[in-house]
């Protein structure tokens, strides 16, 4: 037998395709499947808590303040707000706001009917009809049935996730961005819708819309980093945004935005 | 944001570091083929020169563990969810395959062929969670020495 030497061909058994370009290709196409999947179940969620009965939530009672570690506690002055600002809305049952101990300046409104507000907004504000605004806003959202499409998407998330990666958390992690911008788009927007009805409801309790953006503008003076970080991601729009946006509406709804008359914080807040 | 930028490092430094490892293995493999391709080595059961007698045989193997990367690991971990062909392992694959049969001749020094090569790939960390599995080749045969013509 004659046996001719030859070195291997390094042609044949060896792809001739660039590994950063199949890794481009693959990442790319992957995340937009994703993103699709999102963006599908996201708006099937919509549609599921547009038709959900009013009373659905009061039958889940997911948040309990000692599972965060915060204490709440009911505020007289703060109901008594709410309580008016709600006849401003077209909710049919007024939610319960808590005052929670915790620095950082921010509202919630939960699952359960409940606003938290933290004290580190209160103490941020000095005029009743800033903090009507936040307050308002947080109205709007149960309005909106915002916080159950929130959480609607967190759970369609994590469960989508599960499903497509099960539990290799490298490619989890490679492909959460592109279901974060999404999340954010949509977040974002609703937001926006909800400043836009806050500022509605504003109107109809002051007849003013004045102080509105009493809250976006503290922040904007503190020109904290995390408020300018990358907008693309956050869940709201940034606060010089807000506010333009709020001008805007209140000067295509003819809303009075210019008078002087704005109320103290209510005494016991303010102390 | 945070965790994304670990894992893009740990992906940065998988190619980088893996490219550079698979060039010069490359370059090594060739070189030494090119040497090695003097001694004969075939998947017959029997020697290429049946006519000469043979003073000796015995049995060579080599062996090569390499490592995946972590460039190459989440390629593949994307490659699949939707199928097709893992070409980011296939270098590893043919390099291991190449190295151990180079290691297997470097030990048949002095032998004037191989016959009866066989090769089995194995993969080490295998069905481990979290883990950079790393391929196994061993490659083995029978290298035959003849005796001396003298005429």
């Amino acid at each position: 037998m004659n046996y001719t030497p030859k070195q291997p061909d390094n042609g044949v058994n060896v792809s001739q395709v660039h590994p950063l370009k199949d890794f481009t290709t693959l990442l790319a196409g992957v995340t937009v499947f994703v993103v699709f999947v999102y963006w599908v179940l996201g708006f099937t969620i919509d549609i599921v808590v547009d038709h959900l009965p009013d009373d659905f939530e009061t039958s889940i009672e997911l948040v309990d303040s000692r599972l965060v570690g915060m204490e709440t506690q009911a505020s007289e002055p703060l109901q008594a707000l709410v309580n008016q600002l709600s006849k401003c809305s077209s909710i049919t049952k007024t939610p319960q706001v808590f005052l929670a101990e915790n620095p950082e300046a921010n509202a919630v409104a939960l699952p359960n009917n409940q606003i938290w507000v933290y004290q580190g907004l209160i103490d941020k504000l000095e005029t009743e009809n800033g903090l009507a605004f936040v307050l308002a806003h947080e109205i709007s959202h149960f309005q909106n049935k915002d916080h159950l499409r929130a959480m609607g998407r967190g759970l369609v998330l994590a469960g989508v996730s599960a499903l497509l990666l099960g539990s290799n958390s490298d490619l989890t992690n490679i492909l959460t961005p592109g279901s974060i911008i999404g999340e954010a788009n949509y977040s974002q927007a609703r937001e926006s819708a909800a400043d836009a009805e806050a500022l509605s409801i504003l109107h109809c309790h002051y007849d003013h819309v004045a102080g509105a953006s009493e809250f976006f503008n503290a922040m904007l003076k503190e020109d904290r980093q995390d408020f300018r970080d990358v907008h693309l991601l956050s869940s709201h729009p940034n606060p010089e945004k807000r506010v333009a946006e709020l001008e805007q509406i209140a000067e295509e709804k003819g809303f009075n935005s210019l008078t002087k008359e704005l109320k103290p914080l209510p005494e016991l807040l303010s102390q | 944001m945070v965790q994304l930028s670990i894992l893009f490092g740990l992906i940065v430094i998988g190619y980088v570091f893996g490219r550079i490892a698979e060039n010069n293995h490359y370059k090594s493999i060739t070189q030494r083929e090119e040497v090695y391709l003097r001694l004969p080595c075939t998947t017959n059961k029997l020697p290429l020169q049946t006519e000469r007698k043979i003073l000796r045989s015995e049995m060579v193997r080599g062996d090569v563990v390499i490592s995946v990367d972590y460039f190459k690991r989440i390629v593949a971990g994307l490659r699949a969810l939707v199928g097709g062909n893992v070409t980011t392992y296939e270098t590893l694959v043919d390099r291991a395959r190449r190295e151990a049969i180079l290691r297997m001749k470097e030990r048949a020094r002095g032998a004037d062929e191989i016959v009866n090569l066989r090769i089995e790939t194995s993969s080490v960390f295998k069905g481990q969670q979290g883990q950079v599995g790393s391929v196994e080749v061993i490659a083995y045969g029978t290298a035959v020495f003849y005796r001396a013509v003298l005429d």
